[in-house]
């Protein structure tokens, strides 16, 4: 699912960073026709990592469009050898904050999250495990967007977008040291709702 | 991007919220309606600006003309009042436009220290290199507010053009780059103010001149943010 953490296609994933980042150097250039491959291999993870981050496909899909304007007007400062991932998540992320600023009043962390469509089809005998595969990942979701913003951000670059701490830390211009404690604590409150949702489910109970 | 860092702990088994639903579907593309300015577009307006906001400060100099007595002024008083926030200004600039390791600005650690610790030593040498003022407190004070005003209104017009400049190109800590960008307009604006004033006093340096540095460097990062972040 998230770029970082599959280890199958990791190296033809870095193949396709490295190519996005040459084309990410030419567009701020001048280059515009470099945009495609730029968008290509940055638009469906900046799409994923804005949904993991508001929990909701539309507002998403929404922040991207914001994400990708911005960095149409920024391209000039893009920094030529610098990899364009940690510098498209920062305006992502930035485009997240003006949204969940602007909906204080309204959180932006609706609840319950989307339900992202119909569930891919059960195959095999396993359907209980996938049913409770997929009730984890809702609780995760659940704790997600129930914690701070801070602590939120930090996780999901950490864990799903496969961030090293010292490039969490550049884009949520943190400490490392507080970049893992927020994500220690989002660790902590996710664990304790898997936990919670583990003592509650039938298998346990007929155990 | 890394593996898992040694001091984080295994959180392998969290699974993913996205996992068991169907795949987003892919981005809509995006027509490229009115592209940001290239790097070297960018980099011609930096020096626009700076060449505007410079000129404007030298412009206001010629104008003014230089204080009566500035063949009299000590030599450690025009270094520290004069040339040394220059240094400190242009540095601050620097600092504020620098792309960092990953292209998004130096540390926030660097860049708040030098937004405050530069007008705090501005400050400070008022304190150490100022004579004593000659006439009355209040007098001070009075002319303080005339000289606050023009220092003031001497770092509009590079802030301005800075503003131009620097427009959505702060991908990160935008606060405090601009914070420093107004900072940097300040220290100039307050050396050139010490080549144009000629009264000396603590007092009124700190108040008037420094004053100008402090408001200039809030003035960037509640005004100026606001343009410069991406």
């Amino acid at each position: 699912m998230s770029p970082g953490v599959d280890g199958g296609n990791a190296a033809s994933d870095d193949e396709l960073l490295r190519r996005a980042d040459t084309a990410m150097a030419r567009y701020a250039e001048g280059h515009d026709p470099s945009f495609d491959a730029i968008f290509s291999v940055v638009a469906p993870r900046l799409l994923r990592f804005l949904r993991r981050l508001c929990g909701a496909e539309e507002l998403a899909q929404d922040l991207l469009q914001e994400t990708l304007l911005k960095m149409h007007q920024a391209r000039g400062a893009f920094r030529p050898g610098a990899a364009v991932l940690p510098w498209s998540y920062t305006i992502a992320r930035n485009s997240f904050l003006d949204a969940a600023r602007s909906r204080r009043k309204a959180p932006i962390s609706l609840a319950p999250p989307d339900e992202g469509g119909p569930p891919e089809p059960v195959v095999g005998a396993d359907a209980e495990s996938n049913v409770l595969a997929r009730e984890s990942a809702r609780a995760v979701e659940r704790a997600l967007l129930a914690m701070t913003e801070a602590r939120r951000e930090a996780f999901v670059l950490l864990r799903f977008e496969g961030m090293s701490v010292a490039d969490a830390a550049e884009i949520l211009g943190a400490s490392e040291n507080a970049v893992k404690l927020r994500a220690f604590q989002a660790y902590e409150a996710i664990r304790a709702e898997l936990d919670r949702l583990e003592k509650m489910s039938p298998r346990r109970r007929i155990a | 991007m890394s593996d898992r860092e040694p001091e984080l702990p295994d959180w392998s088994g969290i699974p993913d919220p996205l996992s068991g639903r169907a795949p987003l579907p892919p981005p809509p593309s995006v027509i490229v309606t009115r592209a940001g300015p290239s790097r070297a577009e960018l980099s011609r307006a930096r020096w626009v600006a700076a060449l505007v906001g410079g000129g404007w400060i030298a412009a206001q100099l010629a104008v003014t003309g230089l204080r009566g007595d500035f063949a009299q002024v000590p030599l450690g008083y025009t270094l520290a009042l004069g040339v040394a926030p220059v240094l400190a200004g242009l540095l601050c600039l620097f600092a504020a436009i620098t792309p960092g390791r990953l292209g998004l600005g130096a540390r926030v650690t660097l860049l708040a220290a030098l937004a405050l610790s530069f007008p705090a030593l501005f400050g400070l040498a008022n304190y150490a290199f100022s004579p004593p003022y000659p006439g009355a407190p209040l007098g001070e004070l009075m002319h303080g507010v005339f000289c606050f005003n023009i220092a003031l209104a001497w770092t509009l017009l590079p802030l301005i053009a800075a503003g131009f400049a620097l427009r959505s190109t702060f991908v990160t800590r935008a606060v405090w780059r601009s914070a420093l960008v107004g900072a940097g307009a300040g220290l100039i604006v307050a050396a050139t103010s010490m080549l144009r004033c000629p009264l000396s006093g603590v007092l009124h340096n700190t108040l008037s001149h420094g004053g100008a540095v402090v408001a200039s460097a809030i003035l960037g990062a509640l005004v100026l943010s606001r343009v410069t972040r991406a």
